[in-house]
């Protein structure tokens, strides 16, 4: 890209166009010699296993969170149908992405991941666009986990029905998920492998408890029984708007990749993380959605609950079970946010770090007495917490034109575009690196889908190209008019603010000196100070 | 959809399970492939 500056080198020993990667390819086998490869120091603490990196993609899709708040929707929209055929085959499309970004993880195993994967494919500028997509992504999908989360532990907790109500609880539940990010990757490391088996009992279980006493439908209404409440669209387009509720579900899987630099062996269990936490996810998902919809007793009743997921429940085996899977799918979604803020600090600690953001210096600090990125934690929490505030104040401002209930789901389309996009660029930069013989066989990582890399990368593009305009249409189009403010908006800062000054990934240390230097003051250990 | 949905759903399901041990399988053995080829074990240090 011509708008890096010529003074200051990229990560990982740069060249124009995408040249990085080849020129970045680790000769040595250890995690922070690979880091060091790249510019980086290891300041984060490694200290993840492969179950606890699977664990944290696992409880950001979060099967519980994303099904039970969209369940109408996809209900709404396609009727059984969208559970029996619509679920398998988002699945389907996502192994595919998983695997095509697994690839990525594993050759380049950065924090930074996305971003600096389009960094280094494609130069500043895509790694630019690529950044602020996965932070609005992200950040939109804290305020979507953790404000649903409100929502439903408002009610529980017998608190009154208000917008203060709900702002309160979720800043109170933001404000847990950021002291715990904040003190420790161990800590949250382990609540993560508490909620993967938290998140596979808990289906098992809803399953076991549906199986054995209720009512059933035969199996033939999940893949026949067409049902929308879209009267005005033909079914088939109906049916592919109620896909948004699996292609939510199945975001967030890039934490593999953002937690990297804290895995061990991470060219390997990283990818897998991204990849099985898609699959391991699919056949949990699937198997829940499938014995919760043959549990409806009353079609149209059903779809017409203020929460269906729940209604299936109450109807089926009675009030008090129906209240032990609210407080089953809340703790779900508590999981689930703690899991996204880390994976959002991780996003800005590596984009921070490359002077990204404004103010960097400060997101990019490392607390030295737990090794974690504490600023920019808060500021996930913060800007995640800001979103709903924005919203409420802008339904107040036109109380008349704009309604909460209308907008706010806005939000869930939002993310999931964005977070799309910012999976779909590095592929397409990995896509032309390869036609262009800048990336070879020799540049991949251990994790490699071999000769089959290229058709899968095809068929992860062509998909994400598809619900990025499939989700932006109506009766998606509120969705499509904030999300193209925001595009618009960012291309105004990029051409305004970052076009010229922003360089890309920037290499914290140049020597083996410098860099065991800088690991140093963090391995001291230095107390007190944060 | 009334008539095909059983056959298209549960191809569906077959593709699905396919594909996913598919891809599955041949990263492991992308990984084999590496570790053949660069003398790495995957616990930060080389063979010999």
């Amino acid at each position: 890209m011509s708008d890096t500056p010529k003074n200051e080198s990229r990560a990982g020993t740069a060249l124009d166009e995408g040249n990085a990667v080849v020129e970045a390819r680790p000769s040595q086998s250890s995690d922070k010699a690979i880091l060091h490869q790249y510019g980086y120091a290891q300041q984060l603490l490694r200290d993840m296993g492969g179950f606890s990196n699977f664990a944290i993609s696992f409880s950001i899709i979060s099967i519980l969170t994303g099904a039970v708040t969209l369940y109408g929707t996809g209900l709404n929209a396609g009727g059984p149908v969208i559970m029996g055929i619509g679920w398998p085959l988002v699945t389907l499309f996502v192994l595919c992405i998983s695997a095509s970004l697994g690839e990525l993880a594993s050759a380049i195993p950065t924090s930074g991941a996305l971003y600096h994967w389009s960094a280094l494919l494609g130069g500043a500028g895509w790694g630019w666009f690529t950044a602020w997509l996965n932070l609005l992504g992200l950040v939109a999908a804290i305020a979507g986990i953790d404000y649903g989360c409100a929502q439903f532990m408002v009610p529980l907790l017998n608190l009154p029905d208000a917008p203060v109500s709900y702002l309160s609880v979720f800043g109170v539940i933001l404000l847990t998920h950021a002291i715990l990010n904040h003190i420790g990757i161990r800590a949250v490391a382990r609540l993560n492998d508490f909620s993967a088996v938290y998140h596979m009992v808990g289906v098992a279980v809803v399953v076991l408890a549906l199986a054995f006493f209720a009512p059933k439908q035969p199996v033939s209404f999940l893949f026949t029984k067409t049902f929308t409440t879209m009267s005005d669209k033909p079914y088939w387009f109906a049916f592919l708007s109620g896909l948004l509720q699996a292609q939510w579900t199945y975001t967030g899987y890039d934490a593999s990749a953002h937690t990297i630099e804290e895995t061990k062996d991470a060219r390997v269990r990283a990818p897998w993380g991204i990849y099985l936490s898609v699959a391991v996810s699919g056949v949990f998902g699937y198997l829940m959605l499938a014995f919760v919809t043959l549990a409806i007793k009353d079609l149209d009743k059903t779809a017409a609950a203020s929460n269906p997921f729940i209604f299936i429940f109450e109807q089926a085996l009675g009030g008090v079970f129906g209240k032990i899977v609210l407080w089953t799918v809340t703790l779900a979604m508590w999981f689930c946010g703690l899991s996204c803020v880390t994976s959002t600090s991780r996003m800005i600690f590596a984009f921070s770090r490359d002077k990204g953001m404004p103010l960097s210096s400060v997101w990019a600090n490392v607390s030295r007495k737990f090794r974690t990125p504490a600023a920019a934690v808060w500021l996930a929490s913060i800007l995640a917490f800001l979103l709903p505030c924005l919203i409420f104040g802008i339904v107040a401002l036109r109380p008349k034109a704009l309604d909460f209930g209308k907008l706010y789901p806005a939000v869930t389309g939002i993310s999931t575009v964005a977070l799309y996009l910012s999976y779909g660029f590095p592929l397409l930069l990995k896509v032309r690196a390869v036609r262009k013989g800048i990336w070879s066989r020799s540049t991949d990582g251990p994790w490699s889908l071999g000769n089959w890399s290229m058709p899968v990368a095809y068929i992860s593009i062509a998909w994400i190209a598809f619900i990025t305009v499939l989700f932006v249409i109506p009766p998606n189009d509120l969705t499509g008019y904030i999300f193209g403010g925001t595009l618009a908006a960012l291309i105004f800062l990029y051409f305004a603010a970052a076009r010229g000054r922003f360089a890309g990934p920037v290499p914290q240390a140049t020597s083996e000196e410098e860099m065991r230097r800088i690991e140093a003051e963090f391995e001291h250990n230095i107390e007190g100070t944060v | 959809m009334q008539q095909y949905g059983m056959v298209i759903g549960l191809t569906l399901l077959a593709v699905v399970v396919a594909v996913a041990f598919a891809l599955a399988a041949k990263a492991a053995r992308g990984v084999e492939q590496f570790r053949d080829e660069h003398h790495v074990h995957f616990t930060g240090r080389k063979d010999g």
